[in-house]
This record gives structure tokens, C-alpha cells and sequence, in this order.
């Protein structure tokens, strides 16, 4: 370099925004904070209450019980949607700037650290195993299907009740693996002829 | 944001105009940019086979011709948190090289491999995916979608998968 470039320390939330650049990753903070906390709830406190008829609460399909397993049967699930919508791309930008704080928004100064590292060393490099929880939501969601359908009979009948209204595999639905989906399944490539 | 139009903006407020702040000021709106050049001569730039005869499908031509629309108004490496808060300019490209190293990496006809420099000297991973650099593209060049994701998946593909390095162990590719 022809010289060097440095910006030195801004100082925590410094911007010229005049716009509510906070209520996004407020919602965010709320929305993801309220989720995670029922999400344990449902699938690891209240781990006696997951089936009732043919309906089976989404966080425990597909059902595994094994006598080895002593804590929730949803916990031999979970991990799976949890480590595909953890290393999202679309994801990891909300939370890194709504838990993280880096940045809190664009243009808004948060953390300010000369050794940061972002995704290329421990832990945050794990984030790069995206593709294979990608690959494992797409076979949790075949089974997810397979239970919906199968919820579906009740009694010898085919019927919808209220309990089916929660799509089961909205959880894991390749339909919505985030803005950069396929990008995995090509190892980057361009959905196109050459490369 | 350099295309703004005046008719955009409420005028009943005054409208206030800062220089970037990622580089150092020169004076009043003017900013020394001139680090960028220097990054920009360190890509190696568009290398064909020599027998090519330049003809390609014309979705091809389209998804490189995106990254071709920049117009170096280095908005995006102002808000790129990495330059911004982290001073990560001696081992971080910024968004307006990812997108020139895309089209290049992309482009049906080039033969170079820059994979290492993408992940090494660019630091690619530095980059947080925090779309900023897509919020202020005047272009509306989706450069976190199109350039920066892609470039991440084509690092991990050849070079950091761990399984993929097994699998081409194995059969020797």
C-alpha cells in the first residue's frame, strides 16, 4: 500500500442516521429471544406433552424413542433445524448485528476490535458447515411430510383438524432455505453452463 | 448516497452531506480513496485461454455483466463494518473487490485460479453477511447475494470442506 489507512475508534452506536436504524434489530432481539425461549419450553422442559391422536408437535418429528436416551426426544432432532437456520446466511446477518453488534446497523458503530477475525478461525468458522445442515433438513424434511401426511388420518378417516393447521415442514422446507439456498448444493457455483 | 435525488427527500428538514468516512479526509466532501486503487492492482485480471474464440451463452455474459455496472463510488466500502470499525484494511479487499474478483471468477472464459487470494489476501471470511454493501449500492448490485456468498461457497468447495477434501483424496481429483 501506498500508505496506510486507518479509521481509529468511532465509539459505540456513533451514526448520523436520523432514521429508527434500532427497530430492526430490536424486532430481531424480540422476535428470535421470545422464539428461542418457547422453543426450549415446547421441546425441552414440557417434554411429556408432544402427542395427542395423530398429531405430533413438529419439534419431536420424526419421533425417536430409544431407551439410552434419558432428556427430551426432541433434543435428537432439533440439532439439525437448529445448525441449518444458525449458519443461515440470511440469519447470520440478523443476528450478528442484533446480538453481536457488528454492526448494530449499517452505518452505526458497534464493535471495534483491530484482531477480528470474522468467519475464518474458530468458532465463527463453523458457520461454514452450512451446507451439511442443509443437506440433513432436506432429509428431516421428507420424514416431516411423511408425518404430516400421516396426521391427516385419524379414527380410519382422512380429515383436517385445527392441531394440522402448523405446517411441519415449513421447519425445515427447501422452499425457504434462505436467499443463498442452492448456492450450497453448487459449491458456489453459478446455476448456469460454464462455471 | 451519490444518486440521491433532492425530490426523494423531505426538504422541510435540512439536508446534511458528510464525506465517507472509511478514508482519510482531504477536505471539505473530498476523501483520499486512493487505497482501493492500490487493492484493485493486486487482482490478476481477466486471463482467457489462448485458443478461445470468445463465444459463450448469453447467460453467461448476463450474470457477469451485474458486477460490470460498479461504478466505484466506494459506498460499499465505506459502510463495510470490516474497513469501517475494524480497520481491516491490510487484509480485507471490501465489497467492491468481491465484486470485481466475482466477474472475474465467473466469467465463462478466464482461466486464472484466485481461490487463495480470495481467501487469504481478500479475506473473504472477514465478511459477515451483514448486506450493508448491498443496502448503499447505487447500481443495486446485489453484491452480498451474487459476488460475496459465492465466492465464500467456492473457497469452502475446493478448499476448506473437509470431506470433499477426503472425497478427492479418494478418487484422485
Amino acid at each position: 500500500m501506498s500508505h496506510p489507512v486507518t479509521v481509529g475508534r468511532i465509539g459505540w452506536f456513533k451514526t448520523d442516521r436520523q432514521d429508527t436504524w434500532w427497530l430492526e434489530p430490536l424486532l430481531v432481539i424480540v422476535g428470535l429471544g421470545l422464539f428461542a425461549i418457547y422453543s426450549t419450553i415446547s421441546a425441552v422442559v414440557l417434554d411429556s406433552h408432544f402427542e395427542y391422536g395423530p398429531y405430533l408437535s413438529p419439534f419431536y418429528e420424526p419421533l425417536i424413542l430409544v431407551d439410552w436416551w434419558h432428556f427430551s426426544p426432541a433434543i435428537l432432532i432439533l440439532w439439525v433445524p437448529l445448525g441449518f437456520r444458525v449458519t443461515c446466511y440470511y440469519y447470520r446477518g440478523a443476528y450478528y448485528k442484533a446480538f453481536f453488534l457488528n454492526p448494530p446497523a449499517c452505518a452505526v458503530t458497534g464493535s471495534e476490535t483491530k484482531s477480528y477475525t470474522g468467519e475464518r478461525r474458530f468458532p465463527f468458522i463453523l458457520q461454514n458447515m452450512h451446507r451439511y445442515f442443509l443437506f440433513l433438513a432436506l432429509v428431516l424434511n421428507v420424514l416431516l411430510w411423511v408425518g404430516a401426511i400421516k396426521s391427516l388420518w385419524y379414527g380410519g378417516l382422512v380429515g383436517i383438524g385445527v392441531g394440522r393447521s402448523r405446517c411441519r415442514s415449513c421447519r425445515t422446507s427447501p422452499a425457504s432455505p434462505g436467499p443463498s439456498g442452492p448456492l450450497e448444493l453448487q459449491g458456489g457455483q453459478v446455476r448456469f453452463v460454464w462455471r | 448516497m451519490c444518486k440521491t435525488r433532492l425530490d426523494d427527500l423531505d426538504l422541510s428538514n435540512p439536508v446534511v452531506v458528510h464525506p465517507i468516512k472509511t478514508f482519510p479526509l482531504i477536505k471539505d466532501l473530498v476523501t483520499d480513496v486512493s487505497w482501493n486503487f492500490e487493492v484493485n492492482k493486486k487482482i490478476k485480471g481477466f486471463t482467457p485461454a489462448k485458443d478461445s474464440d470468445f463465444v459463450y451463452h448469453q447467460e453467461d455474459a448476463d450474470r457477469v455483466q451485474e458486477f460490470r455496472k460498479c461504478i466505484e463510488c466506494f459506498l460499499c466500502q465505506t459502510v463495510c463494518q470490516v474497513l469501517r470499525n475494524h480497520d481491516g484494511h491490510d487484509k480485507f479487499y471490501g465489497p467492491r473487490f468481491f465484486v470485481r474478483l466475482a466477474g472475474l471468477e465467473m466469467h465463462p472464459l478466464d482461466t486464472a485460479n484466485r481461490l487463495q487470494e480470495i481467501d487469504r489476501e481478500a479475506g473473504v471470511f472477514l465478511c459477515n453477511i451483514n448486506k450493508c454493501c448491498t443496502t448503499v449500492c447505487p447500481e443495486d448490485i446485489h453484491v452480498t447475494d451474487n459476488a460475496i456468498i459465492p465466492l465464500k461457497e467456492r473457497v469452502i468447495d475446493q478448499m476448506l470442506d473437509p470431506i470433499l477434501k477426503i472425497f478427492r483424496a479418494i478418487v484422485g481429483k
